[in-house]
């Protein structure tokens, strides 16, 4: 497989090398541990090629990966990946802890956006249990799930900058996210493991200046947004980087299951939110742009647009939040007010019954339900099969990042290590979600 | 009650159906064992042996052209014929269809087809559905362990595999410093929860032999 | 349909069902794994029918029927799930509790309480009632016993257990409509051997046991089953502990033996496992030495004695270690082994056919099938024999008691051994100038097996985790004696050696771990396995 000339082979019109020969390629000394870094190993032709370490502990590399890349002066001969750094059993745990009680161990997976995987996890509980939300709750959880998807964004981008050099932008990038958690603080209580959604609701109702506070972040924030793209669409050397590298074609995105700003940069137009609306999503007009070209660069442009779109479906709801309740009516399923716990008796008791160990609620036995939710890496899917008791009988994460970080050796073979990096940054693994 | 989770159970009504399930030949029809529903959404049950067919056709002829997820089931202690079961979701980009297909497998079956050729996420599905659970997907070019430690000597989401593991991770030769030096450390033979050394490697086998289930 | 009808053919939920005839239609539906919720039934008692809450709809009565008194009939139809059986059901559990008091937080029955349960599954989720609720006394009934009276149902279960079952008679309702409460008559505490199990019986936290009053939680607890070692009767128990401290001890439904009673005796017998003098530490000569000392120490003692040896067992020991006694005296050259036990107690008998053994031992029957049937007559008085007339040279004790109350003449004969090891719980004067004195491990520490009074062989398991043992049980140190002295290459589980057991004593021969199961087993070679009841010589 020839090196192509500082830009990856993985273009459409090239033709690829077949399936059998890469194949090959992976099955050649399939221990990780015998990639040992540092080595020369011996070719056939004149060449020498080195075994490099790029992780697990390297500034660039986004969570604890490992890249072990056979080099060959400066281009990628041979890509390889190592995960499971940040494994700590989320799945296991499940089945152990009640449904209740598994809300907790969602924030650790995408830990950037932790409220984005609450939801997504109550929302597949809801559905398995047949709950409908109260209209309050779903208009809260669509706000604070974009203001999360904008703080995710936002970090990608700027690292995507700093990861090329530009560090000033990853600072101003992160002044502004200050905004975003101010306010995730005001109302989860928390900043990162934040926890927020329970089964039928949300932990508690917003503050009443919560009004200000939103409209307050919308003042402030959108003049970020013209600053990073002052400071990169507009800089030569960031969209020589980034432009053409790593491209990904449309076929190819859905082959290999890309899904969230990563697959819509290559053309596939999915997006949960508009395909299987959840939350009242279909309430709200927004718009899902999609980039043909997929490359690098599309992937920041595709990153920067959705940040728009969520501003703009934060305005829209805020401007339609209904009043009422924010937990679903019904004890059996949701915990009861303080209030209630403490003067009425069967809410006592069913207080008691959800929180007690070996009681609680219990879906129909055999049930089996799979509902994705938009994480702001993609489609966040929970398959959840219960056994009739308390606890799961299996939880399983779908997690976007697994699924587009798989292309990746694909995409830096060929290519040369700088766009290996400029391609990590673009795609955006986030370790917690990827070991789980 | 639990009454055997049997493959062919056909003592519920009549078996609902899918549009999916109708545009499939006779043939695979016939290989779908139930449709299972539940708040609108339909798994179609069937035994491993035709799920390449089944898949192959889907993606051929009915244009699923995105494989969501594959996964796995343990039913370990339910009182089902086959222990696991293997669950892929796809879905169909042009009219939003999601269809999910459970693959009832045995416990001793030496494998499951691979899909990688199909769709390329399968490759790093299966991957994880073979740490994981140790089932081997038979095609699938690179069957490494993703997560876990490669010559890890168990597979962690068994339900006879416990929270807190074997001790796999005092067994680990580590290089500690002693002094000036670093000394590989000989591993432990057993958990160290075990106190006092009166209980020897064989009694804690025989132990742990006796009281898992199934013993005689 | 004629008198005399082997079957009865009725409809449940829409499906022709089969059911022996004269069952109610509560027991019937539980046959075809129906459960119909009930507080004031239960299988051991005459049927109350004050509860209401096991209402089903029946097409023979407009109004809902309650499902515990009204028996199967052929063509009888009954729909557990209807709209009115439903609403029946709902109504019922709402209006018992309008008068209940927030009390689960402080409850020691939340977690097991049956009014959570249905109220749960069948009852509303928010109360209507805005008046004041009922107020009624929280006092004792008897030494053990006391009634928090806001939180009866006055379901009668307790009543008519002490009706019922122990004949006396103690427990009554008092005052009428919602004042209605259980209470004894003035003077009159509830003092009869089974009282305790009136608060088993009892479906919400009203009869509060005082040994476990604010004690632990039900679901932080782990539950052991096991047999009582209270007497020879071998009830089956649940022992219930945190952190490997006993904290109760409930009955075991075992129809059987038991049925679902077990005496305060054995109910309250976990209290010696703390007991201030209880062995722990072993010791020779009186000064304490350490575990792996004491090992070293039993197995030296043991193989380098060439003299007469003779070991005494206590009938406290499961079927497995007196197997291993027995392979130990077969491989010394000269050994004699004799049992020893405690004085008998009172036996008791009630109305319902539960009786208490006077003979306060779980393993006689074991001690006779296994060491032999003369082992505590003729065999121990020839052990006596000789350790007055200063023959033994090494005497092996085994004092697992908890109550030891033994004879003087036996502690002064076992004290003219040249050389004593003793394994005991308590301590004593037995113990005293032993060579090697070593912890023995509890019956509810024990893994293994016992034998009762009727030729039941029973599981018995300890309810300490594995690997927290403090020291070493018996039927380790006896193996690792046994592997020192070449008997055996390893050590195994308790199962390994009742395998063992199994194969060298014929009245065990078809059993094993698991063909014991809960329920233990009867041995097929009946009374003739089992040695003879005589007290000791």
């Amino acid at each position: 497989m020839s090196p192509a000339q500082g830009k990856s082979s993985f273009k459409e019109g090239t033709p690829l090398p077949d399936a059998a020969t890469l194949d090959r390629e992976f099955d050649r000394g399939s221990r990780s541990q015998d990639h040992i870094a540092g080595i020369f190993e011996e070719s056939d032709d004149d060449s020498q090629k080195l075994v490099m370490n790029f992780g697990p502990q390297h500034p660039a590399t986004h969570g604890t990966l490992r890249n072990i890349f056979t080099l060959e002066g400066e281009t990628i001969v041979h890509a390889d990946v190592e995960i499971g750094f940040l494994h700590t059993g989320f799945e296991k745990l499940a089945e152990h802890m009640t449904y209740q009680q598994w809300v907790t161990v969602t924030d650790r997976m995408n830990y950037l956006s932790a409220i984005n995987n609450n939801v997504g996890f109550s929302v597949a509980v809801e559905k398995l249990l047949g709950i409908e939300v109260p209209p309050r709750c779903a208009a809260l959880r669509v706000i604070m799930s974009e203001l999360s998807r904008i703080a995710d964004h936002v970090l990608c981008v700027g690292l995507q900058g700093m990861d090329l050099g530009a560090f000033s932008v990853m600072l101003w990038a992160f002044e502004k996210r200050e905004l975003v958690y101010d306010i995730i603080e005001a109302i989860c209580g928390a900043r990162l493991t934040t926890s927020w959604t329970r089964i039928g609701g949300i932990m508690r109702d917003v503050p009443e200046f919560f009004p200000d506070l939103i409209y307050q972040f919308l003042d402030d924030f959108p003049p970020l947004v013209e600053e990073l793209h002052l400071m990169l669409r507009g800089n030569r050397i960031f969209i020589d980087r980034v432009k053409d590298v790593g491209i990904v074609d449309r076929e190819t995105a859905l082959s290999w299951g890309l899904s969230g700003p990563v697959g819509r940069s290559s053309g596939v137009d999915r997006d949960v939110r508009r395909d299987h609306p959840y939350l009242g999503y279909d309430k709200y007009d927004f718009k899902i742009p999609v980039q043909p070209e997929g490359d690098s660069l599309a992937r920041y442009m595709q990153r920067m647009e959705e940040i728009e779109q969520s501003l703009e479906i934060i305005r829209q709801a805020m401007a339609t939040l209904p009043e009422g309740e924010v937990v679903h009516d019904d004890f059996k399923t949701s915990l009861p007010k303080k209030h209630a716990v403490h003067t009425d008796m069967e809410s006592l008791i069913h207080h008691f019954k959800l929180v007690m160990l070996g009681h609680g609620i219990r879906p129909e036995p055999g049930a089996t339900i799979y509902v994705a939710t938009e994480a702001p890496c993609g489609e966040l899917g929970f398959f959840i099969a219960s056994d009739g008791t308390d606890t799961p009988a299996r939880i399983r994460i779908r997690p976007p990042s697994l699924y587009n970080f798989a292309i990746y050796p694909r995409m830096v073979e060929g290519g040369m290590v700088s766009d290996a990096i400029a391609i990590l940054s673009s795609i955006h693994v986030i370790a917690g979600e990827l070991d789980r | 009650m639990t009454k055997k989770k049997n493959s062919n159970d056909d003592s519920k009504g009549p078996v609902p159906s899918h549009p999916v399930l109708e545009a499939m030949p006779a043939a695979l029809r016939e290989a779908v064992l139930s449709v299972e529903v539940h708040q609108g959404q339909t798994g179609l049950v069937t035994r491993v042996e035709s799920v390449r067919a089944i898949l192959e056709h889907l993606r051929d002829d009915q244009d699923f052209d995105f494989l969501v997820d594959v996964t796995a089931l343990d039913f370990l202690n339910q009182d089902t014929e086959e222990r696991f079961q293997v669950i892929y979701i796809l879905e169909r980009v042009s009219d939003l269809t999601v269809i999910r297909l459970h693959a009832w497998l045995p416990e001793d079956a030496s494998g499951v087809p691979s899909v990688f050729d199909l769709w390329d996420s399968a490759r790093w599905g299966e991957r994880e559905c073979h740490d994981m659970f140790g089932i081997v997907f038979e095609g699938n070019p690179d069957l490494r362990r993703l997560l876990m430690p490669e010559d890890y000597p168990g597979f962690p989401l068994l339900k006879d595999y416990p929270l807190a593991g074997h001790g796999e991770r005092r067994r680990f030769p580590r290089v500690v410093p002693v002094g000036d030096e670093m000394i590989e450390e000989e591993p432990l033979e057993y958990p160290t929860s075990i106190g006092r050394g009166m209980h020897t490697p064989e009694y804690i086998e025989e132990v742990r032999r006796e009281s898992s289930p199934g013993e005689e | 349909m004629s008198e005399h009808a082997t079957t009865v053919t009725w409809t449940l939920n829409g499906k022709q069902v089969e059911s022996p005839p004269g069952l109610t239609i509560m027991e019937a539906a539980k046959l075809h794994d129906l459960e119909i919720p009930n507080f004031c039934y239960h299988p051991g008692l005459s049927i109350a029918g004050n509860c209401r809450i096991c209402f089903v709809e029946s097409n023979r009565s407009p109004k809902p029927v309650i499902s515990c008194s009204e028996r199967i009939a052929e063509g009888l139809e009954i729909q557990t799930h209807s709209e009115m059986a439903l609403e029946a059901r709902n109504s019922v559990m709402e209006f018992q509790l309008i008068n209940h008091p927030l009390d689960c937080p402080v409850c020691d029955k939340a977690g097991e309480c049956v009014l959570q349960d249905h109220s749960y599954t069948h009852g509303p989720d928010r109360s209507r009632f805005e008046e004041n609720k009922t107020i009624r006394h929280t006092k004792k009934l008897g030494s053990t016993i006391s009634i928090w009276g806001n939180r009866c149902i006055v379901c009668t279960r307790c009543v008519r257990f002490c009706d019922e079952i122990t004949g006396t008679g103690e427990l009554c309702v008092v005052e009428r409509g919602d004042r209605s409460v259980v209470d004894v008559f003035p003077g009159l505490p509830i003092e009869n051997s089974l009282a305790g199990n009136v608060i088993d019986i009892c479906p919400v936290g009203a009869l509060i046991g005082e040994d476990f009053k604010f004690e632990a939680r039900i679901w932080d607890m782990k539950k052991t089953s096991s047999v009582c070692a209270g007497c020879s009767r071998g009830c089956n128990i649940e022992v219930q502990s945190l952190d490997g401290f006993a904290k109760r001890i409930v009955a075991r439904e075992n129809p059987e033996v038991n049925e679902w009673w077990i005496c305060d005796r054995g109910r309250y017998d976990y209290r010696y496992l703390l007991a201030a003098d209880r062995v722990t530490d072993a010791s020779a000569g009186g000064e304490p030495i350490d575990s792996d000392t004491a090992d070293s120490s039993l197995n030296d003692l043991v193989s380098e004695n060439g003299g007469i040896v003779g070991i005494l067992v206590d009938p406290m020991m499961t079927c497995e270690e007196l197997h291993l006694v027995n392979r130990l005296s077969s491989t010394l050259s000269d050994c004699q082994v004799a049992a020893w036990s405690t004085a008998d107690g009172e036996a008791e008998s009630f109305p319902n056919g539960f009786t208490i053994s006077s003979d306060l031992h779980p393993n006689r029957a074991g001690v006779g099938a296994i060491i032999g049937k003369d082992a505590f007559s003729t065999v121990a008085k020839g052990l006596r024999r000789s350790l007055d007339a200063g023959d033994i040279d090494l005497l092996i004790v085994f004092a697992g008691f908890p109550h030891p109350d033994l004879e003087k003449k036996w502690i002064e004969s076992i004290g003219k051994a040249k050389v004593r090891i003793v394994f005991s719980l308590q301590s004593g004067s037995w113990c005293e100038g032993a060579d090697l004195l070593l912890p023995s491990t509890a019956p509810l520490e024990k893994e293994g097996s016992y034998l009762n009074q009727d030729g039941r062989l029973q599981r018995v398991r300890t309810l300490i985790a594995a690997g927290q043992q403090p020291f070493p049980s018996e039927l380790v140190r006896l193996q690792a004696l046994l592997t020192h002295l070449g008997e055996r290459p390893r050590s195994v589980s308790s199962s390994g050696v009742f395998r063992e057991l199994a194969s060298s004593v014929e009245a065990f021969s078809d059993q094993s771990h698991s063909t014991l199961g809960e329920s233990g087993c009867v041995l097929s070679s009946g009374k003739s396995a089992v040695g003879s009841m005589g007290g000791d010589a």
